[in-house]
């Protein structure tokens, strides 16, 4: 009994977020994702707070749709930053947007040339609580800056790049490698902080 | 008389007073009328004579040149300077009496200021001091009452009234002011007009004849000359450096901010080159201005080397300045922080990639969905439009245009595939119509279907109702 509750006292002092674990990484609590099967597997049960999360795929494949409940819950937050899509390859689509709950007025456009340096800033900024970026060519060393711009800024930033981006090596605290199966979407969780590579179907929309 | 009544007088029952005291009632003023005048002032009227005013209507500024010349000098006395139908400067004195010492000081300073040529009248209405001005009689009236018998000989010519009304009063036998104030009311309201009613009222004081006073326009503008001409912009900025801290102690000292700054750069074999650095809100830190104008110039593109600068701040603006916060970003309570870093993004991000480059999104209540969504001006106000509800799915992506999908047939000519780009498209739900803006020129009829391509992309594409071609119009990202 006596050691039942100093088990329970010991497991709350280990979830601490400011202790650090030499064999895993403490779990710092995510943004849930909005889908029960990813969060079990994720670190820290949900989307990273701060840091790169690198999404590969073929386009069209639903990398956006993945976010969504993620968008919804930060744009109603009260005081909610801004949600940043930097040289997306297509319009946002209103209605689409609205009907998944996404607050309109909290999420901002910027057509750049060089979409990395448009990416960094609004890292660095502290201004956005997410930034997605479509980067036609990201380096080892584009991404380590922007890996320290995140954490320099306490945003989360969201690389979407193509499949062959997989073989390349990435500074990136997450990398998620995005296919279509049968009536499913495929997440194959390919690298993370305390993460074992596995794959994850989600239910298609 | 005991401790207790003098200290405590009030907490006890009334005690019978040793003597009655006198109950003083106060004559309360009664609600100032529309038609009372207003606290007593002294305007005087300053006129620049029979050449100036012909030249009336000069082009350009609010009024003409030699008229400024008077209205700055007139600042040296008083605040509240006017002017009157470009031909009068007009100055309430009463404040400035006591500065000058005594009225008599005051005119002698005034006359100083605005010598013989130049015609100046005291009077307690503004109007009355111009007429007395354009009627040559250098004079100073500071009794209301004696007013109207100094105003009667005037000749109504000095009302600047249109001509066919001083005729048409003149054939009445009415040729002075005095003539014309003595008509009844009813019936001079009937013939000109309440409105000129109205200016002999305020004419005389019986009606209050508010005046606007001329505020200086200020402005911040600066010479920058490099020690030596470059191309490299560290050094510009750093030249820069001074006047911008400059800008920030002037706009500091007045609790402004600007919206836009103006940077104009000379070259010794180019013409001279402008550069407009916008806000979303007004800025005063010199650091916010530098971080602008370093994001500008990184890409600007130099006509050769700079020799000089010269930095125009726009117009001055209302500063409310927001209390900072006490943790940075990303520490607790970092929330404050988000909110004031912001503006500064935006700013960032225009000055480099331009203001239409930055921008949030609105719904618009349409049925063609190209035209469902414009760019707005970012973090504005959500608009309330009407939603209109969409009970289907539809893509998060859109194409900007259409883009058309190849088409192949079969032998009979039916449509046997569709390609895009090599990828080949299967057809997954649908058709959905869409048919709509016969009204505008911009119409559309087109069947929308759901498409997966082999590699498991689906999106959005219709055929045309006309021509019955196959576009790809949106994507399921």
């Amino acid at each position: 009994m006596a050691a039942d509750v100093h088990d329970a006292q010991f497991e709350a002092l280990l979830q601490h977020p400011s202790l650090w674990r030499g064999r895993g990484i403490a779990p710092a609590t995510g943004y849930p994702t909005g889908h029960a099967a990813l969060d079990a597997v994720l670190p820290g049960g949900g989307w990273p707070r701060r840091g790169l999360v690198e999404i590969l795929t073929g386009g069209g494949c639903g990398e956006l749709s993945l976010w969504t409940p993620l968008l919804r819950q930060l744009t109603q937050m009260p005081a909610a930053r801004c949600c940043t899509f930097i040289a997306p390859p297509f319009e946002p689509f209103v209605p689409a947007w609205q009907a998944h709950g996404i607050r309109l007025d909290r999420l901002l456009v910027v057509r750049a040339t060089d979409p990395l340096w448009a990416l960094e800033q609004s890292l660095l900024s502290g201004a956005c609580a997410v930034s997605f970026a479509w980067p036609q060519v990201a380096g080892m060393t584009a991404l380590r800056r922007l890996a320290l711009a995140t954490e320099r800024g306490g945003s989360l930033g969201v690389l979407i790049r193509p499949l062959r981006a997989a073989t390349e090596h990435s500074a990136a605290a997450l990398r998620i490698a995005l296919r279509r199966g049968a009536g499913c979407l495929r997440l194959q969780l390919l690298k993370g902080r305390g993460l074992t590579p596995c794959t994850v179907e989600l239910p298609l929309p | 008389m005991s401790f207790r009544q003098q200290i405590l007088p009030d907490l006890e029952l009334p005690l019978p007073s040793p003597r009655p005291v006198p109950v003083r009632v106060l004559e309360l003023p009664a609600p100032a009328a529309e038609t009372e005048p207003a606290a007593r002032e002294l305007w005087a009227a300053v006129q620049l004579g029979a050449v100036a005013a012909e030249s009336d209507d000069l082009p350009g500024d609010a009024f003409p040149a030699a008229l400024a010349v008077l209205v700055k000098r007139a600042g040296t006395f008083t605040p509240r300077v006017a002017v009157e139908s470009n031909d009068a400067v007009l100055l309430e004195l009463a404040g400035s009496q006591a500065l000058f010492g005594g009225l008599t000081e005051l005119l002698k300073a005034l006359r100083a200021a605005f010598p013989r040529p130049l015609q100046l009248a005291l009077a307690p209405t503004p109007l009355a001091a111009v007429l007395l001005a354009r009627a040559g009689r250098n004079c100073c009236i500071t009794t209301p009452a004696r007013l109207a018998g100094r105003l009667a000989p005037l000749s109504l010519r000095h009302l600047h009234w249109p001509e066919e009304e001083c005729a048409r009063l003149s054939s009445m036998g009415v040729n002075t002011l005095g003539e014309l104030l003595r008509l009844p009311r009813a019936g001079l309201a009937r013939r000109l007009g309440a409105d000129r009613l109205r200016q002999l009222d305020q004419l005389t004081g019986a009606r209050r004849d508010p005046r606007r006073a001329i505020a200086p326009a200020e402005g911040f503008s600066e010479r920058i000359d490099p020690d030596y001409e470059t191309l490299d912009r560290e050094s510009l900025l750093a030249a820069l450096q001074p006047s911008l801290l400059k800008l920030e102690d002037f706009l500091r000292a007045r609790q402004r901010g600007v919206m836009a700054l103006r940077l104009r750069l000379h070259f010794r074999r180019a013409l001279p080159q402008v550069t407009v650095m916008r806000c979303v809100v007004p800025e005063y830190h010199a650091a916010r201005f530098t971080a602008l104008l370093a994001a500008r110039l990184e890409s600007l593109p130099l006509a050769g080397p700079v020799q000089r600068m010269e930095l125009t701040a726009g117009k001055l603006r209302h500063f409310t300045a927001v209390s900072g916060g006490l943790w940075a970003p990303g520490e607790q309570g970092g929330d404050t922080a988000a909110a004031q870093a912001t503006p500064e993004f935006l700013q960032t991000l225009m000055a480099r990639l331009g203001t239409h480059a930055v921008y949030g999104l609105a719904q618009v209540d349409e049925h063609r969905p190209e035209q469902q969504y414009r760019g707005v001006p970012p973090l504005g106000v959500q608009e309330l439009a009407p939603v209109y509800a969409v009970d289907r799915l539809r893509p998060l992506g859109l194409m900007p245009v259409p883009q058309a999908l190849d088409i192949i047939q079969d032998d009979a000519g039916r449509v046997k595939q569709l390609r895009h780009e090599g990828r080949e498209l299967q057809l997954l739900s649908g058709p959905e119509r869409i048919e709509s803006g016969w009204w505008d020129g911009r119409d559309i009829a087109r069947d929308y279907y759901i498409a997966r391509t082999t590699d498991g992309a689906r999106w959005w594409v219709f055929r045309e109702g006309v021509s019955r071609r196959w576009f790809l119009h949106g994507c399921f990202v």
